[in-house]
């Protein structure tokens, strides 16, 4: 059954969906891992706002989270899992396809009302 | 959050480590300088060079976090081709992998190195001879820089060896050469980053050293076709001259132009992440 772009819009992942979890999960398919710092650098969010967006993703299955010590801080390390990374490609093809498809997309005519 | 933006998170997350131009091109072009330094200033720039690399290494680690690159396709390992024994079969041979920036590099720096030794050999050339003084510019005479002597190898049967380039004794001219190579090396080096950083537009300004240094390594070779019978060249060629000829002066631009390059890759990223915080504070989590 085709459906129109919308409801493909409606259907999309909800965890990647989102400007600041689609940023974090950008930076981790680029890289093996990354730290806490870089990625509060690299998106521009802010601590607590990376820290909750983190703990989502953790609890979704998307990212592993680490920790280790530096000397006497903790380094927070986190990387991309597989199911992560399946995810974020699933979402980028269906992405494409709904740009395909909305290109395509004519709105159906709708019957003017009967003026008698 | 639009879609350049990612590719911007995706393009620095990947090349994080080597857009570190504190850590890797500025202490590279120091070691350059070295070279064209008299002995005392050499051991202090090339000590100055190891502290910045160390020094801009926990700068990087404090100010924007770490960056864990993946490893190296694995499907780029060569594997030998596997033939009947009757000792059983041949072990697997093993090369160690080359990153892809090595890669890169290499490439173009063996393409570079075939074209330039190609047309060094092309009449007509240029034979650089020592100035009578020291601060007058070497002569030049149109002749090969590079003569291979087929008629004694091939007609009279003496040696196999004839066909191999064979230098003619003059210092000036191997300091020419060294020169012209000097330039094809860094430019190489350029041309293989802006191929690794994936020919963007914000990368521009390798292509455009790279241009620069390939140009005089290609002026330097060609210098032949500009020199009239009695070895004057053009002044507009001739104001070029001494960059052409002088390692020191070779060395002189392709060092500074590494450390502008470092600089550039510093300021960029420090442009996307933003000024640096102080230290590192606690992970939240």
């Amino acid at each position: 059954m085709s459906t129109t772009p919308f409801e493909q819009l409606a259907n999309l992942d909800r965890r990647v969906h989102d400007p600041a979890r689609l940023a974090i999960l950008t930076a981790l398919t680029a890289c093996e891992r990354a730290d806490f710092l870089f990625l509060l650098r690299i998106t521009g969010l802010t601590k607590g706002n990376l820290s909750s967006h983190l703990s989502k993703l953790e609890e979704a299955g998307l990212v592993e989270i680490e920790k280790r010590f530096v000397g006497k801080k903790t380094q927070t390390l986190i990387r991309l899992s597989d199911d992560g990374r399946r995810t974020i490609e699933s979402y980028w093809q269906e992405m494409e396809e709904l740009r395909e498809s909305a290109a395509q997309w004519q709105p159906q005519a709708v019957p003017a009302p009967s003026t008698s | 959050m639009d879609t350049r933006d990612l590719d911007r998170i995706r393009f620095v997350t990947r090349h994080f480590n080597d857009l570190q131009g504190l850590r890797l091109a500025v202490p590279l072009g120091l070691i350059t300088l070295s070279w064209a330094s008299p002995a005392p200033l050499r051991i202090f720039m090339l000590l100055g060079a190891l502290l910045l690399a160390l020094g801009a290494k926990r700068y990087y680690g404090d100010a924007f976090g770490e960056v864990e690159q993946p490893p190296v396709d694995p499907a780029t390992e060569l594997t030998s081709v596997s033939i009947f024994s009757p000792a059983g079969p041949i072990s697997r041979l093993e090369f160690r992998q080359v990153t892809p920036v090595a890669r890169h590099f290499l490439v173009t720096l063996a393409l570079a190195m075939v074209v330039f030794w190609f047309f060094q050999s092309l009449p007509p050339n240029i034979l650089i001879q020592q100035g009578a003084s020291p601060g007058q510019l070497p002569r030049i005479i149109p002749a090969p820089a590079y003569e291979t002597d087929f008629e004694r190898s091939f007609v009279h049967g003496e040696t196999w060896l004839g066909v191999l380039p064979i230098k003619r004794p003059d210092t000036a001219m191997n300091k020419a050469s060294f020169t012209r190579m000097t330039y094809a090396l860094y430019g190489s080096l350029f041309l293989g980053v802006w191929l690794w950083r994936e020919r963007r537009w914000s990368q521009s300004h390798h292509l455009v050293l790279a241009v620069l240094l390939l140009g005089l390594s290609i002026l330097g070779t060609f210098l032949g076709f500009f020199a009239s019978p009695d070895g004057k060249v053009p002044p507009d060629v001739g104001r070029f001259l001494p960059a052409l000829i002088y390692p020191g002066m070779a060395l002189l631009f392709c060092g500074y132009s590494m450390i502008l390059m470092g600089l550039l890759d510093h300021w960029q990223l420090v442009r996307t992440l933003g000024w640096p915080v102080a230290a590192r504070e606690e992970d939240l989590i």
